[in-house]
């Protein structure tokens, strides 16, 4: 599971709504896998990533260099998209869980695939 | 005919592009009077002269009638031609370059009213007819202008695609293709699933090109130079093409090819070479060459889409210059025989194409499928999300893994994320509940509470998922979590006998695109439905459904796996349940 990946999900447990993200990553095994460096693309996520819980990802992560947000002009920063598409991409977490902020539920990451699926009662009519 | 329309520009080595462009630019001779990127620039300005010659003001200039309220029309003063107009919108609208895709309509006005001027004054002849806009730098004037000139020989493309029989695809596909370049086409030929010839008008040939890179449907793009029922019409035609616009290809310097098609006949070789000779009437002037030649012109021969009944003469003739060709053989690359995995449900290559094309997926998209499976569709430049974990596999099978993003495992029905627009494309092919059945996550009885610790993959109770509902959930993701423009593509079963339109599901942010039918099996199809996302979503908008007449008709497809095996002989019926649980 990637940090980005990460960015975007939010627990849905029944009464929770928006306060169910971020979800409190803890890892367990993390592996840096090289992915082909694309600055379109990582220029066109920056605007879509909340930079509060990227940067408390990379924390429990242990990740060093992050930027701590967008910079004036991030599209022709080179530097600054390659340290982004490090943290956002070539970080994959292989086991570790998730855990909802309000409702305390684990959601387990497994083999890299985060299983977000409820139990019966947990789920939301 | 088909009409010609181009933008252009007089110096001889600037691009060509289309008159309309969907992003908004600053051109930097500009003055203050067009502001970029604002929706509407101010309506007149005194200081500009077109506005002025609009309002009446100028008495030097003379207006002619024009039916159109919005636009005047009147000759320029510095003609470049025996008839030279400029056709001008009352309001002050920027150059070329501001043009936005709502402002579609009134450049096609524009030209309506130039042509009516030119008929006015006895031209039919609308192959020696010019109508252009200058491109900035090379503007005179901001206020948007539309050339006429005639009579001069033309510049625009006709165009000529082979495609195979499934027409309504090919056209839906290259419609979204054209609107993703930016290209407006006109097309004057009623032949949809007729024939297999299409004739259109695009105002580039980058633009063919690009579309050609994209298509699957599409076997090849040509310029068309002629054409006719008969050999002769074909003859007189071409003698009527311009000869300057031959005269490029044709030189002594080039080399080139002739080649003959035929359509659904074969041709024994002395009645190919017969064709071939019959045009030395053009005026050829390179040497042929076989092997490598510059130039491939062909001869499209077009006896009809019946294999039983060949005619003895063809119905369509055409005659054009090779430009490009389209993308099928990717099917046979990306084929599902050759891939390392797949599913029960993998989807053919070719239709996974189509979809992507159907979703306008261009570099750096980010496309989401809630129901993956094996990954069928993760071909073109995409990212790609979903459940299961093959499809990494399989992309790096075919060298793409860059493009993959991640998997996770969810219930479609209960989205995991955070509130926001963060998806360019949805393209889907849900569980119809045959091969697999269609489940959802839900309790059907009291269980007892107290799980503390981490569940460890596990997989909850499933309550059968109604089709209808999952569509819903479907189209409420995607009106969500969609940004603006983007496109959600999905196929829909449908049980054939009781079919109407009404029962495509519909959203109040999302418009309706194509519909276009595959047949399954004698009573059962399914359709691939194209939607854009039109509308921004609010939370009133889930539940719009629940008051619409138009749920009724398709929660009869909640049986839809009864009704499909309705009818069918009972050991097709026994090879589906044996294949279930």
């Amino acid at each position: 599971m990637k940090l980005l990946t990460h960015n975007l999900l939010s627990s849905h447990v029944r009464g929770v709504g928006p306060r169910g993200y971020p979800l409190r990553l803890q890892a367990t095994e993390v592996r840096i896998n090289p992915v082909e460096f694309n600055p379109d693309f990582v220029a066109r996520m920056i605007p879509k990533v909340e930079w509060a819980a990227l940067l408390e990802a990379a924390d429990t992560l242990h990740l060093v260099e992050v930027p701590e947000g967008p910079t004036e002009g991030y599209e022709r920063d080179e530097k600054f998209l390659r340290k982004m598409h490090h943290v956002l991409l070539e970080v994959d977490v292989l086991e570790g869980t998730l855990q909802c902020p309000e409702s305390g539920r684990l959601f387990p990451i497994s083999r890299g695939i985060p299983n977000m699926l409820l139990n019966d009662e947990e789920t939301e009519t | 005919m088909a009409e010609e329309q181009e933008c252009y520009s007089t110096e001889p080595d600037s691009n060509r592009e289309p008159a309309t462009s969907a992003e908004p630019t600053v051109s930097p001779t500009q003055t203050s009077e067009v502001a970029a990127g604002s929706p509407e620039p101010e309506d007149y300005d005194s200081k500009c002269v077109f506005c002025r010659i609009a309002r009446g003001q100028e008495p030097n200039t003379e207006l002619l009638p024009c039916e159109n309220e919005d636009l005047v029309c009147f000759k320029d003063i510095k003609p470049a031609a025996p008839y030279h107009y400029l056709v001008v919108p009352k309001k002050h609208v920027g150059n070329c370059r501001d043009l936005k895709k709502d402002q579609v309509e009134l450049v096609e006005n524009m030209v309506a009213v130039g042509k009516t001027i030119v008929e006015r004054n006895n031209f039919t002849d609308f192959k020696n007819v010019r109508m252009g806009f200058h491109m900035p730098p090379f503007c005179s004037i901001s206020h948007l202008h539309l050339h006429v000139l005639a009579p001069v020989n033309q510049l625009g493309f006709i165009s000529k695609l082979i495609y195979r029989a499934n027409s309504y695809w090919f056209i839906t596909e290259i419609k979204s293709l054209l609107s993703l370049f930016g290209g407006q086409f006109t097309t004057s030929q009623e032949t949809y699933g007729k024939s297999p010839f299409w004739i259109l008008s695009i105002p580039s040939e980058d633009i063919a090109r690009n579309l050609m890179k994209r298509t699957v449907c599409a076997k090849s793009i040509f310029e068309l130079w002629g054409h006719g029922r008969s050999p002769e019409e074909l003859y007189r035609s071409l003698k009527n093409y311009p000869v300057e616009k031959m005269i490029p290809y044709l030189h002594s310097d080039s080399t080139y090819k002739i080649k003959i098609h035929t359509f659904n006949k074969t041709l024994t070789q002395e009645e190919k070479v017969k064709r071939i000779d019959a045009l030395e009437f053009l005026p050829f002037e390179g040497k042929v060459n076989l092997k490598k030649p510059q130039h491939v012109f062909s001869i499209l021969e077009d006896y009809g889409l019946n294999p039983n009944c060949i005619p003895e003469n063809p119905h369509n003739i055409y005659f054009g210059r090779w430009i490009a060709d389209g993308q099928r053989e990717l099917i046979e690359s990306y084929s599902v025989k050759k891939r390392h995995f797949i599913g029960n449900t993998s989807m053919d290559a070719g239709l996974s194409f189509i979809m992507a094309n159907h979703g306008k997926v261009k570099e750096n998209d980010i496309v989401f499928d809630p129901f993956v499976g094996t990954g069928k569709a993760s071909r073109k430049n995409q990212k790609w999300r979903g459940p299961d974990e093959n499809i990494r596999a399989n992309l790096r099978q075919y060298g793409l893994e860059k493009y993959y993003l991640d998997v996770l495992v969810s219930d479609a029905s209960k989205p995991c994320w955070r509130k926001g627009t963060y998806f360019d494309a949805v393209i889907t092919d849900p569980p119809y509940g045959i091969r697999e059945a269609t489940r959802r996550t839900g309790s059907q009885k009291e269980i007892p509470k107290g799980i503390d610790k981490c569940p460890e993959s596990h997989v909850p109770v499933s309550l059968s998922y109604h089709l209808s509902d999952m569509f819903f959930d479907l189209l409420n993701f995607a009106a969500e979590t969609l940004v603006l423009g983007g496109r959600l593509v999905y196929w829909l079963p449908v049980y054939t006998p009781e079919y109407t339109e009404e029962m495509v599901p519909w959203h109040p942010c999302l418009q309706l695109i194509s519909n276009c039918e595959q047949k399954l099996s004698s009573h059962t199809s399914r359709r691939l439905i194209t939607m854009e996302k039109v509308k921004t979503f609010e939370d009133r908008d889930q539940y719009s459904h629940l008051l619409s007449d138009q749920i009724l008709p398709y929660q009869g497809h909640n049986s839809f796996r009864e009704k499909y095996f309705s009818g069918v002989t009972k050991r097709i019926a026994k090879e589906e349940k044996s294949s279930q649980e």
